[in-house]
């Protein structure tokens, strides 16, 4: 199967790897796994006068499941918090160009972005 | 399914052991149906075995040398549908999922994705330990066996909720979806496993 240039370069030289403190309110966890085949994403931003500032991922599983939470970092740095709920997992599988058996991967890191706002939206909520 | 000489009940829906009639155009989804099984988790392993050979012998494509092209194909996907339905039932957690997926199908309302509180973060926390420097190889074969006594204590538990299922004699959506929250774990300790293996290898 051959893949896109853009996802070996993500897979290759992932962006914004790494962890953030989960307990930190300004930071929003998202973890998401996908039971058919076991990999497991976790994407962290965060937030600040409703901006994403930083964003940081870790993900063990399958190249295009690593290079769609390589990208989702990427495009959510320096966005609105409603701006990136608009991020779909089209977007980033028409970016990479993933075939449809990897579709499922942008799903993934959809998934992530958005428990990652939910998450860092109620820990706001509760601080008023 | 009764057979229409004998009228004694077939083997299998394209099959009777009693008359040796075979349907060789027999095409189903159904993993249970091909074997003449009824869907559920318990499986008298001894009549399974029976079956798989009677039928295994009965399709034999080397017994249907002189048929036509078209019904030779015909033979070798009736036996190919076999094979997939014996080694997918033969296995205690396939056998599971496919019981599940039965009755979803049938409309029982089971949410297919849903995981025990925390797992993900237990899962998480265990991958990032295996990719560690100061993790060795004694310490991967101490997380093998533990995912390993994990994924075994987990099979033991699905199997404990069909035994009292069988015994209430119920199709309890409380129970099954516990079952399914418990299938949906085995994926991740396989891929656990199945990393170790790769480590440990290098």
């Amino acid at each position: 199967m051959a893949y896109s240039e853009k996802l070996l370069d993500h897979y290759n030289n992932p962006r914004n790897v790494g962890s953030m403190d989960k307990k930190d309110k300004s930071v929003g966890t998202g973890l998401v796994g996908a039971p058919e085949c076991g990999d497991v994403m976790k994407l962290q931003i965060q937030v600040e006068d409703d901006k994403i500032i930083d964003a940081k991922f870790k993900t063990y599983g399958c190249g295009s499941a690593i290079a769609s939470s390589s990208l989702a970092t990427e495009w959510l740095k320096g966005k609105s918090v409603d701006e990136a709920l608009k991020i779909k997992n089209t977007d980033i599988s028409t970016e990479l160009d993933l075939p449809p058996v990897k579709i499922h991967c942008s799903v993934l890191a959809e998934d992530a972005i958005r428990m990652a706002l939910d998450d860092v939206r109620s820990k706001q909520d509760d601080e008023g | 399914m009764d057979c229409k000489s004998c009228n004694k009940t077939q083997l299998t829906p394209f099959f009777c052991s009693c008359c040796n009639v075979l349907d060789i155009s027999y095409e189903s989804s159904d993993k249970f149906e091909t074997l003449g099984l009824k869907k559920s988790y318990e499986l008298d392993k001894k009549d399974f075995e029976d079956r798989y050979l009677t039928l295994s012998k009965v399709t034999h494509p080397d017994r249907y040398q002189d048929l036509s092209e078209t019904q030779k194909t015909k033979i070798l996907n009736l036996s190919a549908q076999i094979n997939g339905s014996y080694f997918s039932l033969k296995d205690d957690l396939t056998r599971a999922q496919l019981v599940l997926d039965h009755l979803i199908s049938d409309g029982m309302a089971l949410d297919k994705k849903s995981l025990p509180k925390n797992f993900l973060f237990e899962i998480l926390e265990i991958r990032e330990e295996m990719d560690e420097d100061s993790t060795d190889d004694d310490r991967l074969e101490e997380i093998e066996s533990e995912v390993e006594g994990l994924r075994k204590s987990t099979h033991k538990e699905i199997e404990k909720i069909f035994q009292e299922l069988t015994k209430l004699n119920v199709l309890d959506t409380n129970h099954l979806q516990d079952v399914q929250t418990k299938l949906n774990t085995i994926s991740y300790y396989d891929r656990i496993l199945e990393q170790i293996e790769g480590k440990l290898d290098d």
